[in-house]
């Protein structure tokens, strides 16, 4: 009788254990498992259930197992060299050299040959949008009948009136990037001088 | 035979290549969608001057817009055809104006082609003898935006464009000193001048009292 009892108490004290970790686990009180019981332990309801098995005979052993799809004749060493390495001139399994990368004159990135640099269109892409969207949002609906002109910081003052009338000015706030040089064969927002002096002679 | 029109005069002659045959640009919606779709490429390249498509569109378009460039040059806003294409093909209205206004003086006198088309970056991996689904910049030629191909030239920290515009400025700083000094002495001959006209005109009212 009171080995029995024991028992009970023992299971009832478990139990209470048992609860209580589980609430502080869950109100995160402690760390689940406790670290003084890391111990391996593997469930026993994870193991699939061993199936009875039936003895087959050797026709049903044929006809249902992974003998179905079994090679039943020799590939010719042709063939499997194919199938291995693939054929030069169509399908070339290979890892080979490229041939046609080349290094961007200006940024020094490697780009194909036949396109333009990433590196550097990345850069004007970026701009040119920054731009078009500022063109687009001053033209608006209005007819073009303007040359648009981009302006960047410190160039407004160069800029005659003349030229104020004849092109579309856009003025951005930004200085202008050192990659995006003025134009030096386009015409000028200065007017021409008709002074006749030349200035350099000592130049160096 | 005197009658007859030179064939080669009818159409204008392109300086781009162009395929002996158009390309279909696949679509759900057939024929109609082909067209829908180079109508937005054209209409886009106008308006933004530089555009980045699919490089079977794009090509395909970039003919229509050369022709209608090359037409509007010819025949001029009055012509009826002429003006009748680009309002098919031009969908914002605007952009009519800024053909025949803006593109026409633009391009009157240039002998190349009025619009570049050039390969947009495609991933290193892309296998050598791939050909992938290419995307190519257009652009109309004399854009505001930054050159697409720099050459170094042109970088504005070059140290020859960085000893150029230094000679520029000191030359316009010495030309402005110039101006300053004339503006100075020439008021200061007028205010001698004015001083002696000012003391002649005191004596004259202080004659008759
Ligand atoms: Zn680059």
């Amino acid at each position: 009788m009171l080995p029995k009892a024991h028992l009970v108490f023992s299971k009832l004290k478990i139990n209470l254990l048992k609860i209580e970790n589980t609430l502080a686990c869950t109100l995160g009180f402690q760390q689940h498992p406790p670290l003084d019981f890391n111990i391996a332990q593997v469930q026993n309801k994870s193991f699939p259930e061993p199936k009875t098995l039936t003895k087959l005979s050797l026709k049903e052993l044929f006809d249902t197992s992974i003998l179905w799809a079994a090679p039943k004749g020799r590939k010719t060493l042709e063939k499997r060299q194919m199938n291995r390495y693939g054929f030069k001139d169509q399908v070339w399994k290979m890892l080979m050299p490229r041939t046609d990368l080349t290094v961007c004159n200006t940024c020094g990135y490697t780009h194909h040959k036949k396109t333009l640099c990433g590196n550097c269109y990345a850069k004007v892409k970026e701009e040119t949008t920054k731009l078009q969207d500022k063109i687009v949002a001053a033209l608006g609906l209005n007819p073009v009948d303007k040359e648009v002109v981009v302006l960047y910081k410190g160039e407004k003052e160069n800029a005659s009136d003349e030229f104020y009338k004849t092109h579309k000015v856009i003025e951005v706030e930004a200085e202008r990037p050192p990659w995006f040089s003025k134009n030096l064969l386009q015409k000028t927002t200065q007017k021409p001088s008709d002074s006749t002096d030349v200035k350099p002679t000592e130049l160096g | 035979m005197a009658n007859q029109a030179e064939v080669t005069k009818l159409v204008s002659r392109l300086k781009i290549p162009i395929l002996a045959k158009h390309r279909r640009l696949r679509n759900p919606e057939g024929p109609q969608g082909r067209v829908k779709k180079i109508r937005a490429i054209v209409t886009a390249l106008f308006k933004y001057e530089r555009i980045e498509v699919y490089h079977y569109d794009g090509d395909e378009a970039r003919g229509y817009a050369e022709r209608l460039i090359s037409d509007a040059i010819r025949h001029g806003d009055t012509h009826k055809e002429t003006m009748e294409m680009a309002d098919y093909w031009i969908e914002e209205k605007n952009l009519v104006h800024k053909l025949f206004k803006v593109l026409v003086p633009r391009f009157q006198n240039t002998s190349s082609s009025y619009t570049r088309m050039l390969n947009a970056p495609i991933p290193h991996a892309t296998p050598e003898d791939s050909h992938p689904h290419f995307r190519s910049v257009i652009e109309l030629r004399g854009n505001p935006f930054p050159p697409l191909i720099q050459s170094a030239v042109d970088n504005r920290l070059l140290i020859q464009n960085v000893l150029l515009e230094e000679a520029k400025k000191e030359y316009r700083a010495a030309k402005y000193a110039e101006i300053a000094q004339d503006l100075e002495s020439r008021a200061n001959e007028k205010s001698d001048a004015s001083s002696e006209t000012r003391e002649d005109t005191a004596e004259d009212e202080s004659q008759p009292k």
